[in-house]
């Protein structure tokens, strides 16, 4: 069945893989401030080069979650998608692969870390 | 994260010592054209909130006092819409400190972006004033990058004449042409003398 889907849809373990990774973000408790293994996910999901989710795709999703406001009243610090979305973004901009492509996102990248200086978290 | 992003604008050959020199004036150690939205986002990440008070006792001996670069408060006295005077004092509130320091960062080390240059000096030099010594400080480093060129002795003279009356801005203004004068002595030996 596996490799029926692979035939007709060369994309399908990226797909599946980068909306599990997504699901780590969004529900997984880190006790680690680098977010475990989720950013090494993020990466190998990307380095795999697949037109679904494409690299623009995934930065654009990150970026999003990565600037959704925090309440300072907001469930448990450990579990905070934003701060995983952070640690994915800065392990893609340290990869000497996908780093080159981040170009189009940098002034994006700065404007959240200097917008996430000023955060009461 | 900060220090990804400036990792992969500016490359991680440099050395410590080149970096923390900062510009030398000349070369190009980013190409601000391969990132458009940059210079307006420096200016954001450099604003300055102004917020008005309304004063309960509009007494006449209160006089409009501080310049734009004086971190105090400004008095103003108008009238509101019955005609009846008012007092307001605009406080001039720095964003959070840690905003600015990156794009100041970046500038010292990048050199000031073509478009906005003069609007992004004017909002730096705001926080020459600011009441933290080491804002003061990087703050007075990236001046020095807008201040490189020939024209120098110049704006050392504009620069001195902007103090106004607060301790903390002379303060400012002097590490400003200190830093100058030193990394000209550094960087153009021959012309860093002589018209002083």
């Amino acid at each position: 069945m596996v490799s029926g889907k692979l035939k007709e849809d060369p994309n399908f373990h990226a797909t599946d893989n980068r909306k599990g990774t997504i699901a780590c973000i969004l529900e997984q408790s880190s006790t680690t401030r680098r977010s475990a293994g989720i950013p090494a996910m993020m990466t190998g999901v990307l380095s795999a080069r697949s037109q679904v989710p494409s690299y623009q795709e995934v930065m654009m999703h990150l970026l999003a979650l990565a600037s959704q406001p925090v309440a300072l009243s907001d469930k448990d610090v450990t579990n905070l998608p934003q701060v995983h979305a952070i640690n994915c973004l800065k392990e893609i901009l340290k990869s000497s692969t996908l780093g080159k492509r981040s170009e189009d996102y940098l002034t994006d990248c700065l404007e959240l870390a200097a917008d996430n200086l000023k955060s009461e978290m | 994260m900060l220090r990804s992003v400036f990792d992969r604008m500016f490359g991680t050959s440099e050395s410590k010592s080149l970096t923390e020199a900062g510009w030398d004036g000349r070369s190009t150690r980013l190409a601000y054209e391969r990132y458009p939205a940059l210079p307006a986002l420096l200016l954001k990440m450099l604003e300055v909130t102004v917020q008005k008070q309304e004063i309960q006792d509009s007494d006449a001996e209160w006089k409009v006092s501080g310049d734009r670069g004086d971190l105090g408060q400004c008095i103003q006295v108008g009238q509101d819409s019955n005609g009846v005077q008012e007092s307001v004092a605009l406080s001039i509130e720095i964003g959070a400190v840690q905003s600015v320091f990156p794009a100041m960062d970046l500038v010292r080390r990048a050199g000031p972006p073509e478009e906005l240059r003069d609007k992004i000096l004017e909002r730096i030099m705001v926080h020459l004033g600011s009441t933290a010594w080491e804002v003061r400080q990087v703050v007075s480093r990236a001046v020095t990058a807008f201040l490189l060129q020939d024209e120098w002795l110049e704006a050392i003279l504009t620069l001195l004449k902007s103090c106004g009356q607060s301790t903390n801005r002379y303060h400012g203004v002097l590490m400003s042409v200190q830093d100058l004068l030193e990394r000209r002595l550094e960087l153009f030996p021959d012309t860093a003398s002589g018209r002083l």
